[in-house]
């Protein structure tokens, strides 16, 4: 009983203490230069992380409704994108031609990051955490 | 007179010789060094291109899933450039005739630090410029592993 409390608190802490770091990672698929599939994904980290710190851009964005971060990330997500395009993005092309037909499929990951926002006045500066 | 011209032209002909085999003073040439060389840094530059849907639900979502599909087609040329495609083809000839023909083309790219420097949006057509710069040495530090 006891250890499971302690396990509990220890939880807890972490989850707090991490709150303030959050995962990243987006994929979109084209066919013909048309959007057919996207996967957007921010989610809290849970586990403490300490790495160092690359800045990847400051942006317009405030938060005057004090959503709690993890659903303003998410509710600004196109607005922050952008910024995630630098970071290491796979790409996997297929492009087939038979006779008269063309196909052409596009799909690009930006893999799993985490991150930090610093709100301050009314920009955003996001870190990737490496 | 006929003698002295030719020990000239033979004296002429004999510096020649000497001075085609003498070695340049340049240092060897370290395949390491290159990799450290910041002077051959080149860019990469390509125009990627997509399309506005016809089915969204504002013209603003059009023009923004237009933007991502120019820039995914942006990073696959820049994939072709640093990496190439692979090529697979195969045509069918028969009573000398082309029956068929297939090509694939595929890319498979890890692309870091590419910059989106211009975008544009005319007739329904969202164009990125994308950049990448890239020297030996950063091909080194980004890429091989």
């Amino acid at each position: 009983m006891a250890r499971t409390v302690c396990l509990l608190i220890l939880g807890a802490t972490q989850a707090l203490f991490c709150s303030d770091i959050f995962w990243f990672s987006y994929k979109i698929v084209t066919v013909n230069s048309l959007v057919i599939y996207e996967q957007k994904n921010i989610a809290s980290a849970m586990i403490p992380y300490e790495g160092k710190l690359q800045e990847l851009c400051t942006i317009e964005l405030t938060n005057p409704l004090n959503l709690p971060k993890e659903q303003f990330l998410r509710k600004h997500f196109d607005d922050i994108l952008p910024c995630f395009y630098q970071i290491s993005s796979h790409l996997l092309a297929w492009n087939e031609q038979h006779l008269k037909h063309g196909n052409d499929r596009i799909e690009l990951v930006i893999e799993p990051v985490r991150f930090t926002v610093d709100f301050k006045d009314e920009f955003a500066t996001i870190n990737a955490i490496r | 007179m006929n003698r002295w011209f030719v020990t000239l032209l033979a004296s002429l002909g004999f510096v020649i010789l000497i001075a085609g085999c003498s070695s340049k003073n340049e240092p060897p040439k370290n395949p390491k060094d290159a990799a450290y060389d910041f002077s051959n840094e080149k860019s990469i530059v390509v125009y990627g291109e997509g399309i506005a849907s016809q089915n969204t639900v504002s013209p603003a979502q059009a023009i923004a899933l237009a933007k991502r599909a120019a820039i995914t087609d942006g990073y696959r040329q820049l994939g072709e450039k640093l990496y190439g495609v692979k090529i697979n083809s195969s045509e069918t000839v028969r009573d000398a005739m082309l029956r068929d023909s297939r090509i694939t083309a595929q890319v498979n790219a890890l692309i870091k630090d590419a910059a989106i420097t211009d975008a544009t949006f005319k007739d329904g057509l969202y164009s990125v410029r994308m950049e990448v710069t890239m020297s030996a040495r950063r091909w080194h530090e980004l890429f091989a592993y």
